[in-house]
């Protein structure tokens, strides 16, 4: 999935050095990684976790390049899953497939430096030639704080540049500070590094070297680990050694905690010896003032955190969010709709009858174009998650949100990810990385695709059009339409709620996680990385998506097309001839038309996917369906908006009926089952929309789901709680509207 | 070592108020008090973090030391807390494991 920008062809891109990038979340970590690297920047993952790797190149004052790892932003080097270890997997240069790690450029927030320097006051304890990059000058100045850096630099023993990433202010400087780190014999040292009490670093040591002596790790990565080991109890670094080491290693680790006295100050230990040390490098440095300052952030708070103001604000901008994706996405999908459509017809007509050509126009072409119509969704979307978290919104919407979700045991962290499925879930899925931990996070991946994503809509426009009528409600305010588009809407998330709650109850139960979210101070997007994060996220769902919804495409094609008996190809050929001879010109082009349409049907009624319709149908029949609905919902496995295509097959019209067709909406009006009547009727039309609402037809959602997850099981479960939940609520709206009914 | 004892005190303190006790205990100007407890614009000084979680570490990387500058910004389930130039939210029952020193 890597998404490859040009790369310069520099012949010696295997020797270049690589530079590690750290800092605290909201630091201007990634502006000022753009800033170094501009557009030379390769994003991927680390095999097992479900890190993204970004990397660039580099060039530093001297010419020399080098290669810029930008690792996660974190708080500290303490890890308590695979995903938080990859920092200091990095940094030791034990991280698979990366290379050795020559030299570090630690970001720090100037108007908030003894918290960041927390983080650096770990780094320096790796020994690797370091650089501070001293950020936000500016803002501190501005809240009357102000640095020395000289007498920081002095004091940490550590070159300290002071930059303004948004502003690109400073990165020169950096990079002549950074090129003398990298090539410097001695490079600078670091003037003292935490002390810890004497019988934490004893027990620290004996743990190191047995962690040496019983695996390959280098003396500094075995001290690091060991240390971590004991600190975090529980944590993942001590997982990690028991499964490398053994069970004896537990309680070894064990033996070694009980001989720190302090039982229970384990922790505080490492702070209190960590903030020693920032205050005695900072001494002198720092001027700010007596108070506490009240920041234009906490006047835009009062309004933006306020329980009745801030959540109606926060309904607006969801409100317009949806508005957009909904109604800007449509020329640029109409636009799409078109070229493709252009593109069928050139090679329909380029090329010769037959299988090949169906599976070029029908397969291909109309399949890809099924998937790339959902680009200008997913990027108006991504633009706007992009907008509001570059911002700083996005922190306070979580925080809007906890209170309601943490009541299906989830907590405001899993906000983003629902949002983001209501446009597609495979973004959404992939959002949920930002959610620490696990049980929360696998919950919130296995209930997001109940949102209603974009592929839905296409199916409930062409039902609602079809079959809801257009009366008014409410004096006229609300369309009942629009009202059953709504409904639609809602339901994913009404049934979201107890089955995260259930899921929370069961499978992963545990007390509502953590919640503990930074607030960064609100500022101006930056467009330059709102519109790379555009770019990388919307060219990510193009490779995914498209490779494999394509690939299902074509087998439903061949599904749907083949095995075409000869004796049927034979009977419509010879009655061609016959038409041909008997009427020509105009009435000769309306009854060949017809003939086709009749063979297509004919033909498809014939094909393997009929046979598993009718094989079907017992099953489908309590939810008012017949064969051909039960046979268009199998063909939409790949991907829920083909049913609308595969519609369109079957009710005998040329392939590339759409939402839009008038044809369409008129075929399944008059369909009919063998006795005569109508097919589908409001309970129907219902049942089909309920069952789309709920169920799992979408591969590119169950391959993500396994690479997130780990596993097939998961794509599994969900598959098959979501198909059981559609069949339960496709079952219970038609009964209920036969009941009622609705069925007229 | 004095910053030892006034942190004992200031668990004493917590212990008792956690057991049934209310309200605050004001000693020579200064209240000893969990965050959980402060109204929306108080401020003051942190004293200690209670709790060997993984929570509390992270308050602690955050910022939250003996010694930092904290005042309540929103009080409330999540509350939101300001500790230095940091802000950031978390919820009332976590805040309660952060002991301050409230200016009165």
């Amino acid at each position: 999935m890597d998404a490859t920008v040009p790369e310069s062809t520099e012949p010696s891109v295997q020797d270049l050095k690589a530079v590690a990038l750290v800092g605290n979340p909201n630091t201007g970590k990634t502006t000022l990684f753009n800033g170094l690297t501009g557009l030379f920047q390769r994003v991927g993952n680390y095999p097992g976790v479900t890190v993204e790797r970004k990397m660039g190149r580099m060039r530093l004052s001297n010419g020399a390049s080098v290669d810029l790892v930008d690792l996660p932003g974190t708080y500290s080097l303490a890890a308590h899953s695979p995903d938080e270890m990859i920092v200091a997997d990095v940094l030791l240069g034990q991280q698979e497939g990366e290379k050795p790690i020559g030299a570090v450029v630690a970001i720090v927030d100037a108007s908030n430096l003894q918290r960041h320097l927390y983080l650096v006051s770990q780094v320096v304890e790796l020994g690797l030639p370091t650089v501070i990059a001293l950020n936000m000058t500016d803002i501190a100045e501005a809240r009357g704080i102000q640095v020395d850096v000289e007498r920081l630099s002095a004091q940490i023993g550590l070159p300290v540049v002071p930059v303004c990433a948004s502003r690109k202010q400073g990165l020169d400087a950096l990079r002549e500070a950074l090129a003398r780190a990298v090539d410097a014999d001695a490079p600078a040292q670091v003037r003292s590094i935490p002390q810890f009490p004497e019988p934490l670093s004893a027990a620290v040591q004996d743990v190191a070297r047995k962690v040496q002596a019983h695996s390959g790790r280098s003396e500094k990565a075995a001290e690091l680990e060991a240390f971590r080991a004991v600190i975090d109890e529980g944590g993942y670094a001590e997982q990690r050694l028991i499964t490398e080491l053994g069970e004896s290693f537990a309680s070894y680790l064990q033996e070694a905690r009980s001989r720190f006295p302090q039982d229970g100050s384990l922790r505080t230990v490492e702070s209190d010896a960590r903030y020693a040390w920032v205050r005695e490098v900072v001494l002198g440095c720092v001027t700010r003032p007596d108070q506490l300052q009240t920041t234009p952030s906490d006047r835009i708070d009062r309004v933006l955190t306020h329980k009745v103001f801030g959540t109606l604000i926060f309904v607006a901008i969801m409100g317009l969010v949806f508005q957009a994706i909904y109604t800007w996405s449509g020329p640029l999908m109409d636009w799409i709709d078109g070229v493709f459509g252009w593109l069928g017809n050139w090679a329909g007509a380029a090329m010769p009858e037959g299988a090949l050509r169906s599976l070029v126009v029908d397969g291909v072409i109309a399949g890809a174009g099924g998937v790339v119509i959902f680009l200008p969704q997913i990027a108006i979307l991504f633009l706007f998650i992009s907008i509001l978290e570059d911002c700083g919104y996005m922190a306070r919407a979580a925080f809007l949100m906890d209170s309601l979700l943490t009541r299906c045991g989830l907590s405001g962290k899993s906000f983003i990810p629902m949002l983001s499925s209501f446009a597609c879930a495979v973004p959404g899925i992939m959002a949920t990385r930002t959610i620490e931990d696990r049980r929360d996070r696998f919950t919130t991946i296995l209930v997001a695709p109940l949102m209603s994503c974009s592929a839905r809509l296409p199916v409930y426009t062409i039902f609602i059009g079809a079959f809801i009528p257009e009366t008014r409600l409410l004096g006229g305010w609300v369309g009942l339409q629009g009202f059953t588009l709504l409904g639609m809407y809602a339901l994913g998330i009404f049934v979201a709620i107890p089955v995260a709650w259930v899921l929370k109850k069961t499978l992963f139960r545990s007390e509502p996680a953590p919640f503990i979210l930074e607030f960064p101070s609100y500022k101006l997007p930056d467009f330059r990385t709102v519109g790379l994060r555009v770019y990388l996220s919307s060219w990510a769902f193009i490779e995914r998506a498209g490779t494999i919804i394509l690939a299902a495409t074509v087998v439903m094609w061949a599904l749907a097309y083949f095995p075409r008996p000869s004796e049927t190809i034979a009977r419509y050929d010879a009655q061609e001839q016959e038409i041909r001879e008997m009427v020509s010109g105009e009435v000769l082009e309306g009854q060949l038309a017809e003939m086709e349409a009749q063979k297509a049907s004919e033909l498809m009624e014939a094909s393997f996917l009929a046979r598993a319709g009718h094989w079907i149908e017992p099953a489908v029949r309590p939810l008012g369906w017949d064969w051909r609905i039960g046979m268009a919902t199998i063909a939409s496995f790949p991907a829920r908006e083909v049913i609308v295509a595969t519609l369109g097959t079957i009710f005998s019209l040329d392939g590339d009926a759409d939402e839009s067709s008038g044809g369409l909406r008129e075929a399944l009006r008059s369909a009919t089952w063998p006795d005569g009547r109508p097919l589908f009727n409001v309970p129907v039309a219902l049942s089909v929309m309920v069952f789309f609402a709920l169920c799992a037809q979408c591969v590119s959602t169950l391959a993500v789901i396994r690479r997130e997850m780990g596993s097939w099981w998961w794509a599994l479960f969900t598959f098959s709680y979501m198909t059981g939940l559609a069949y339960l609520g496709a079952f219970v709206i038609y009964q209920a509207g036969m009941a009622l009914g609705w069925g007229g | 070592m004095a910053a030892r004892l006034v942190n004992l005190a200031g668990m004493f303190f917590f212990r008792f108020m956690r057991s049934g006790g209310h309200g605050e205990q004001v000693l020579g100007g200064v209240s000893l008090q969990s965050l959980a407890d402060w109204k929306e614009g108080d401020q003051g000084v942190v004293l200690d973090v209670l709790g060997n979680t993984r929570l509390s570490s992270r308050v602690r990387e955050l910022g939250v030391a003996s010694g930092a500058r904290v005042r309540v910004l929103r009080a409330g389930c999540p509350t939101v807390i300001q500790v230095e130039e940091g802000r950031f939210c978390l919820r009332r029952a976590d805040a309660a494991l952060i002991l301050a020193r409230r200016a009165v």
